[in-house]
Formats: structure tokens, sequence, C-alpha cells
């Protein structure tokens, strides 16, 4: 399964992008799903190829490394307690985003599903309302569980 | 002649994929013969003058390189897909 309960984090408060990164890279680094190299490996690969985009009602990253870092297939799932800045990737002028999927991908044939779910959620208006909506851990945790542990059929 | 495009974000592996099938499904209604591959940006240079598009995950400085180059963030958000499917064609089917 990609979406694990215990990498979905509901009003998570950062202060700073590098305090969001090195939280991610904690709960990875500790689950044994990255290398030691992933938490800089990210942080860079952001600053070089920013991830934040503008949708209609939802600023979102989509935070990665390359492959090389990862030792499994999983996202991880933040809706922050308040914004934190990243970089358009189509304008790269500063976007104020609340929502991060951290994308820990694999080079297998496999990912291409959970991309294409993932690209389907951002323009997917009432998924996107739906996760603005949520109010509590447990609310984000079936949201997410729900859409991406469907078949690929039932989207 | 098939047209060539290269699609590209920082890794190679995530933006793009998300793009890559979007802008496939685009070229077939157009009806245009093409090829199109994967890569990440800073790869560009390998495939520039040779490719006939780019289409990449940010705003790259066009005056850096011979292929034409759009943005295809609309296809991975779903907005403003009409504008750049215009410029899409419009570099095809010259």
């Amino acid at each position: 399964m990609y979406v694990e309960e215990n990498l979905i984090f509901y009003n998570q408060r950062f202060e700073s992008q590098s305090q969001l990164f090195d939280f991610i890279a904690d709960e990875l680094e500790e689950k044994n799903y990255v290398t030691e190299q992933f938490r800089e490996a990210i942080k860079i690969r952001e600053q070089n190829f920013p991830t934040g985009l503008q949708l209609q009602n939802l600023n979102v990253a989509i935070v990665h490394t390359e492959v090389e870092y990862s030792r499994t297939e999983k996202l991880v799932i933040i809706k922050l307690e308040k914004p934190i800045t990243f970089k358009n990737i189509e304008t790269l002028k500063p976007l104020e985003v609340d929502f991060i999927i951290g994308l820990i991908l694999q080079d297998s044939y496999k990912h291409l599903e959970v991309l294409q779910k993932v690209s389907r959620l951002l323009q997917n208006e009432e998924v996107i309302q739906e996760i603005r909506q949520a109010s509590s851990h447990a609310e984000l945790t079936i949201l997410m569980q729900d859409y991406f542990n469907k078949k690929e059929n039932e989207i | 002649m098939k047209k060539r495009i290269v699609v590209a974000c920082g890794a190679g592996l995530a933006t793009s994929t998300m793009i890559l099938q979007k802008v496939e499904e685009f070229v077939k209604e157009l009806g245009v013969s093409y090829s199109i591959s994967q890569s990440q940006i800073y790869e560009l240079d390998f495939y520039d003058g040779e490719a006939d598009l780019f289409i990449t995950s940010m705003k790259l400085d066009q005056s850096k390189y011979k292929t034409p180059i759009v943005v295809g963030t609309p296809f991975l958000i779903g907005l403003n897909e009409d504008v750049l499917k215009e410029q899409i064609k419009q570099i095809l089917l010259n």
C-alpha cells in the first residue's frame, strides 16, 4: 500500500521548508524507507527544481528525490497548519503551500500507477475540496486511503 | 517526418511522467506522427536542435535552446490546458 496511516500528518506546523524536510527525513529514516542521503537530496532538489503547484483552491508541493535514495514506494501526506513558502514549478515565483505530497519512488514500472493517481487528484476538484475540509488526522487518513487504495476504474 | 518530442522535469521521473501521458493523448488527437521520450532537464542540451519540441515542468530560458520549449504544467493541474494545446499544435504542425 502506498498510503500508510503513520505517514499521513494533519495540522503539522513548520517554520521553514528545511524544518519540513528534516521532519520527513526523520520519519522515513526511522522506518528505513530511505537512505541517509535522502535528507540532503530532497532539500537540494527542491532548490534546483521547485515543485510548488498552484491549483484552483489549494497550493500543493509534490516533493521528491531521484530514485536512488528510496528503498520503497510510499506517499507522505502532510496537511500544514500554516503555509510554507515554496517556489511555483512553472514561474519559479514564491508560492504559499498548504499541502504536501511526498513521493518516495523507485525505478519500477509500478510508480506509473501512483503518479497517475496523484495527477488525477490534482485535477479532481471534489477531492481537493475534501482535503481542504478534512479537520482531523482520521478524516484525512480515510480520505487519502480511500482515494489511493481504490482500484483504477473506480476513480 | 516524425516529430520528436522530449518531456523533461527535474528528476525525469515524476512530473514528466504525469505530463507525458496527456501530451501523448493530445498529439495522437492531432494525428501527427511522433516519437516521445522523457528526460531530466539537465539532459536537454543533448537533444537540443535535434528534437522538435521540449515540454518541461518548469520555465526555461528559451534563448539558451534552439528547440522550442513549452511549459507542460497545465497538463499536470488541469488549468489552461487549451492554451498549451494551441501552442503545441502551432509548433508541431508548422
